[in-house]
C-alpha cells in the first residue's frame, strides 16, 4: 500500500513538471505531438528507474559507509550522464525513428533537473531500494502523463486563433501554468 | 418491429399551406428554353436545328450515353435558336429555344399497349423514350433505375411520397387528385423491376393524401406512415424507416434489393406507358410569398419571369428566389432562368443576413445528422488542411447547417472534404455531383 | 427595374437558436438560483455580480480592441461573469473578484483566441487563480442572512465530522459560494437547459451518476463518515458544476463517447478530491482536470456512421 502511495504521490500529487517545475525544457520541446511526447515520456521513465537504482546503490553502499555524502551531486550527475548516453546508444541502434524524433531533447535529459531532482529527493526522503524504484516509476509516469496532456492540448491549439506574439512557446507556457494551477488541487492528499 | 422513422433529423417549420390548393395549369408562355443538361449525367444532344418545326411532345434532343435522357418539347412551334442561356446553376448552358405557336399540336403518340402484357425491358424502353427522369430532385434517368444490372435483384419498390422539404406540396396534391394513376404507375414500375412488393412511404403530415393511398392499398401495395421529420424523404432514411435495411456507405438501394422512386416519377411512368405522354411538364409548388401561390402544372423550359408574371408579379418583400425546397434548393437570381422538367418548386422568400460565430463544439450538427456523421470535423480538419474521411457518406441534406447556432456553412466544408477525398477511387452517392464552391464562398 | 436577389448555397432555412440565444437560455436557467442568492447574501451578491460582469465585458472588449478586431456581443462574457461570481465566497473583497475574472477571461479565453477556442473553463480558471493567490479570503465563509463566519457543510463534514440537515442543503440555506448553495434551484435550471436542449445531457447525467455511485460505495462499504450520497449530491458546487460548468461545450471533447467519460471522470475526481485531498470541495479542480484531458478523449473512435460497416468500394460512375 505504501508503494502505491509513493507512486501516486510522485505521479500526481507532486508531479515533477506541474508541482516542482522540473524538466520544463523537454516538456515544452517535445509536447508538440503525441507520438514524440509518449516516446520521450517512456524514455524518461526508463532513465529515471535506472538512475534511481544506480544512484541509490552508490549513495547507500559507497558514499554513506565512507562518509562521502558531500560527493552526492558530482556522483549522481556522472551516473545520470553516462546512463543517458547508454539510452541514446540503445535507441539509436534499436529504435532509430524515436531517436531521430527526440532529437536534441534526449541528451538534454542528461542535464535535466528532473532526473537529478529525483535522485536528490530520494535521498532526502530516505527511501529504501524498492521505495526508490516505485518513486522513480511514479515520477516518470507523472512526467509522461503531463507530456501527453500537453501534447493533446497543443495539437488542438494548432488551429486556434492565438494572438501572434503568443504562438508556440508562449501559449504553451501559459497552458503549463494553468495546468500547474489545476494540479494544485491535488495538494494535501495525505492518506 | 420496424421503425417508422430514422435517427437524427430536424423539424423546420413546415409551411404546407399551399397544399390546400388544387392543381391548376399555367397559361402557355411565348417561348420555352429547354436546356440540354436536364438530367443527371451527360447533357443530351439536340436533334433539331434552328428553324425546325416541332410538335407538342416531339423529341428535340436524344441521350448521349446511358446516363442521359431524351428531351421533348412541351409546346408546338418553331425552334428559334440553340444557344447558351442562363441555367439555374448560375452558368450559361446550351438550350433549345422554341417559339410557341399556341396551336398545341400534339406529336403522334405511340401505340398504347396493355401494361400487363409488356415485358420489363419494354417498359424500360418506353420510360427511356419518354424522357422520364427522377422527379425527387436528382433527375436520374428513370429507365436506368428500372433496369438493374445482372446479378442484382430488386424485391421491393419503395415509392417516395414523403415530400419532406418545407413549403413543397406538389407531390401531396398529385396524390390527392391522382392516387389511382399513381398506384397504376407503381405497378408498372414494379413490373419493370420484377419486384414483388410495393411500399409507399408517406409522412404523417399529409393525412388526406395518405388516406387516398390507404384506400387503394393491398397485400402487394402497402402504405407506411412515417414520422414527419426532415429529411425523411432522403433515399437511405426512407429505406431504413420503411424496411429497417441500411444501405451501405457509398452504396445504392440496389445493394439491399430495393429501388426508390419519387411519387411524381411513378405518375410520369403511368402517363408514358398508358397514355403515351412523354415527360415535358410537371406539378410545381409556387410557394412562400407568391402573390398567387399554389400547385401548378408548368411546362418545362418556362422562364421564371413568365411564371411570376402569370402569378401576380413579383412582390416587394422578396429578395431570394429558390428552385426546389429551402433545405436543398438552388438560389436563383436571374429572371431568365427557366424551370426544367424536374423542378419541384419555386419559392419567393425574404432572406435575412446571418451572423457567423466561432464553432462552440456543441455537437448539435452531429446529433441531427441522419447519416450519423460529425459535420464539424470537416470544418475543424479543413483548418488543418485535411479532409474528413467519412464525408463521402454525406447526403448534403443541410440539417447540420440548419441547426448550427454559430451559423457555420457546414455543407460547404463537407463538400470540400468530399472534393479532397474524390481524388481517390471511391464511388459517389447516386445523383450527387461535386458542385464546386462559388468564389464568394457564402 | 432591375431587382437584386441574394445568392447563397443551401440550406436557406435555419433554426432560430443562435449563439446569443444559447447564452440567453443559460442566463434564464441561472435566474432562480441568482434570485435566491440575493435573498441569502443581500447586497454582497449584487456587488459581486456587477463587478464580475463588468470586468468580464471590459477585459473582453479591451483585448479584442487591442487585437484590432470587431467586438461581437454574443453574451458569452455575461455568462462567464455571472457563473464566476456564483462560485465566489460572498465575503470576498470586490477587487479580488475583479482580478479573478480578468485572469479567467484573458488567460483562460482570449490568449487562446477567444470564443470557441479555449481549453479551460474561464470562470473556473479564474477561481483557481484566486485560490492560489488569496487562499485565506477564498476559504472564509459566512452564513446566509446574518453574515457570521462559519464553515460550509462540506468543510464541516470533512474537518469536524458534522453533517448538515438535508433540507437546508437542498434549499441552499447554508454557507457556501454566492450561487452554488441552492441545489434545488440549480437543478431546476439544469432541467430547463436539458429540456431546451441547450446542454448535452451526457455530461450532467454521468457526472451525477458517478458521484452517486462512488459516494454510495464508500458510504455503504467504508462507513458513514464518508458522507451519504444524498449529502454529496446536494452539497457544495456539484449542481452548479454539473449543469453549468462542466457543460460548457467549448471545453468538452467533441465526441459523444468522450463526453460520457468526461462526465464520469469529473465525478470520479470530485469524489477523490473530496475524500482525500486537502480541500473540502473538488468540483472546480475536477472539471478543470477533465478540461485538460478533453483533447485526449477526442481520440476515442466514434460510433460507425449509417451503413459504414459494410461500405462498398466501386469505380467512379461514368
Amino acid at each position: 500500500m505504501n508503494y502505491i502511495l509513493i507512486f501516486l504521490g510522485a505521479a500526481i500529487v507532486n508531479n515533477f513538471i506541474l508541482s516542482y517545475f522540473l524538466g520544463i525544457c523537454p516538456f515544452l520541446g517535445v509536447s508538440t505531438d503525441l507520438k514524440k511526447a509518449s516516446g520521450m515520456g517512456f524514455a524518461v521513465i526508463f532513465v529515471m528507474v535506472l538512475a534511481s537504482a544506480a544512484t541509490w546503490g552508490i549513495y547507500h553502499k559507497i558514499l554513506m559507509p565512507y562518509n562521502l555524502q558531500y560527493l552526492q551531486n558530482v556522483a549522481f550527475i556522472l551516473v545520470i550522464a553516462s546512463l543517458v548516453q547508454f539510452v541514446e546508444m540503445f535507441l539509436k541502434k534499436f529504435i532509430p525513428p524515436l531517436h531521430k524524433g527526440l532529437g536534441i531533447y534526449l541528451p538534454l535529459i542528461t542535464t535535466n533537473c528532473a532526473i537529478l531532482g529525483l535522485t536528490l529527493f530520494m535521498v532526502i526522503k530516505d527511501y529504501d531500494f524498492i521505495e526508490s524504484i516505485f518513486y522513480a516509476v511514479g515520477a516518470g509516469s507523472g512526467f509522461l502523463m503531463a507530456l501527453l496532456i500537453m501534447a493533446g492540448i497543443r495539437v488542438r491549439l494548432d488551429s486556434a486563433d492565438i494572438p501572434v506574439p503568443f504562438r508556440g512557446a508562449g501559449i504553451a507556457l501559459i497552458t503549463a501554468g494553468c495546468l500547474a494551477l489545476i494540479f494544485m488541487g491535488f495538494s494535501g492528499m495525505m492518506k | 418491429m420496424r421503425p417508422a422513422t430514422f435517427a437524427g433529423g430536424v423539424h423546420p417549420a413546415q409551411h404546407k399551406d399551399s397544399s390546400a390548393f388544387s392543381i391548376e395549369r399555367l397559361p402557355a408562355a411565348e417561348k420555352v428554353y429547354l436546356h440540354l443538361s436536364n438530367s443527371c449525367g451527360a447533357p443530351s444532344k439536340a436533334v433539331v436545328k434552328k428553324g425546325d418545326a416541332v410538335l407538342k411532345g416531339s423529341i428535340i434532343a436524344e441521350p448521349d450515353g446511358r446516363i442521359s435522357a431524351f428531351i421533348h418539347s412541351p409546346v408546338s412551334g418553331v425552334v428559334e435558336d440553340i444557344k447558351k442561356w442562363p441555367h439555374c446553376s448560375g452558368k450559361k448552358l446550351e438550350a433549345v429555344i422554341i417559339q410557341n405557336d399556341f396551336k398545341d399540336e400534339p406529336a403522334p403518340a405511340g401505340n398504347i399497349k396493355d401494361p400487363s402484357l409488356l415485358a420489363p425491358s419494354q417498359i424500360s424502353e418506353i420510360v427511356r423514350n419518354s424522357g422520364i427522369v427522377g422527379l425527387g430532385g436528382a433527375a436520374f434517368p428513370a429507365d436506368v433505375k428500372l433496369s438493374p444490372p445482372p446479378g442484382k435483384k430488386v424485391t421491393t419498390l419503395i415509392v417516395n411520397a414523403c415530400e419532406c422539404e418545407p413549403f413543397l406540396t406538389a407531390d401531396e396534391s398529385l396524390i390527392r387528385e391522382k392516387a389511382a394513376d399513381i398506384i397504376e404507375g407503381a405497378k408498372i414500375a414494379a413490373r419493370a423491376l420484377s419486384a414483388k412488393q410495393i411500399i409507399i412511404g408517406i409522412e404523417d403530415n399529409k393525412p388526406d393524401a395518405a388516406q387516398e393511398l390507404l384506400n387503394r392499398s393491398s397485400e402487394r401495395i402497402k402504405v407506411k406512415l412515417l414520422k414527419t421529420k426532415y429529411p425523411q424523404g432522403g433515399e437511405k432514411q426512407l429505406i431504413y424507416a420503411v424496411s429497417g435495411k441500411k444501405v451501405p456507405m457509398c452504396g445504392l438501394p440496389l445493394d439491399v434489393g430495393v429501388a426508390v422512386m419519387n411519387v411524381g416519377t411513378v405518375f410520369a411512368v403511368y402517363e408514358a406507358v398508358v397514355k403515351g405522354k412523354p415527360l415535358y411538364e410537371r406539378v410545381v409548388t409556387l410557394g412562400a410569398y407568391f402573390r398567387k401561390p399554389g400547385n401548378v402544372i408548368i411546362p418545362a423550359g418556362t422562364r421564371l419571369e413568365d411564371i411570376i408574371n402569370f402569378r401576380g408579379g413579383l412582390p416587394d418583400n422578396v429578395n431570394k428566389i429558390i428552385f426546389g425546397g429551402p433545405m436543398m434548393g438552388q438560389a436563383v437570381c436571374d429572371m431568365d432562368v427557366p424551370v426544367s422538367k424536374a423542378t419541384s418548386g419555386i419559392l419567393l422568400l425574404w432572406g435575412e443576413e446571418r451572423k457567423e460565430y466561432e464553432c462552440l463544439r456543441c455537437l448539435r450538427c452531429a446529433s441531427v445528422c441522419p447519416m450519423g456523421l460529425m459535420p464539424r470535423e470537416s470544418f475543424a480538419l479543413y483548418k488543418a488542411g485535411k479532409a474528413y474521411d467519412k464525408a463521402m457518406n454525406c447526403m448534403e441534406c443541410g440539417a447540420c447547417a440548419y441547426v448550427c447556432p454559430s451559423g457555420i456553412p457546414l455543407i460547404q466544408y463537407l463538400k470540400l472534404s468530399k472534393k479532397n477525398l474524390s481524388m481517390s477511387n471511391v464511388r459517389l452517392p447516386a445523383g450527387r455531383d461535386l458542385t464546386p464552391l462559388s468564389k464568394n464562398g457564402s | 427595374m432591375k431587382r437584386e436577389f441574394k445568392i447563397s448555397l443551401s440550406p436557406h432555412d435555419f433554426s432560430a437558436t443562435d449563439v446569443p440565444a444559447v447564452m440567453r437560455n443559460v442566463v434564464i436557467a441561472l435566474a432562480p438560483a441568482m434570485a435566491y442568492s440575493f435573498y441569502l447574501w443581500g447586497k454582497r451578491a449584487a456587488f459581486l455580480y456587477s463587478v464580475c460582469v463588468f470586468f468580464a465585458y471590459a477585459s473582453e472588449y479591451a483585448f479584442i480592441k487591442i487585437r484590432k478586431k470587431t467586438f461581437v456581443n454574443d453574451g458569452s462574457a455575461l455568462v462567464s461573469g455571472l457563473l464566476f461570481a456564483m462560485t465566489l465566497p460572498p465575503s470576498l473583497p470586490l477587487s479580488y473578484a475583479a482580478y479573478g475574472i480578468i485572469f479567467g477571461m484573458v488567460f483562460g479565453k482570449h490568449f487562446y483566441g477567444g470564443l470557441g477556442q479555449n481549453i479551460f473553463n474561464p470562470a473556473l480558471l479564474g477561481r483557481a487563480f484566486l485560490m492560489a493567490a488569496f487562499p485565506a479570503a477564498m476559504t472564509s465563509w459566512i452564513s446566509p442572512l446574518d453574515a457570521l463566519t462559519t464553515a460550509t457543510p462540506l468543510s464541516a463534514w470533512k474537518f469536524s465530522g458534522e453533517i448538515w440537515e438535508t433540507g437546508k442543503i437542498l434549499m441552499g440555506n447554508c454557507p457556501g459560494s454566492v450561487g452554488e448553495t441552492s441545489a434545488v434551484l440549480l437543478l431546476l435550471g439544469g432541467a430547463y437547459l436539458l429540456i431546451r436542449k441547450i446542454i448535452d445531457y451526457r455530461v450532467p447525467l454521468f457526472y451525477l451518476a458517478a458521484v452517486g455511485f462512488i459516494s454510495s460505495l464508500f458510504y455503504f462499504f467504508a462507513g458513514e463518515s464518508y458522507g451519504s450520497p444524498v449529502f454529496h449530491l446536494f452539497s457544495g458546487g456539484l449542481m452548479l458544476g454539473a449543469f453549468f460548468m462542466a457543460t460548457d461545450p467549448v471545453t468538452l471533447p467533441a465526441n459523444f463517447r468522450g463526453r460520457v467519460i468526461f462526465g464520469a471522470g469529473c465525478g470520479f475526481f470530485t469524489m477523490l478530491l473530496r475524500y482525500f485531498s486537502g480541500f473540502p470541495e473538488g468540483v472546480m479542480f475536477s472539471v478543470l482536470i477533465m478540461n485538460a484531458l478533453a483533447p485526449l478523449l477526442e481520440k476515442i473512435p466514434a460510433k460507425e456512421s449509417f451503413g459504414e460497416n459494410n461500405s462498398v468500394k466501386r469505380e467512379r460512375n461514368r
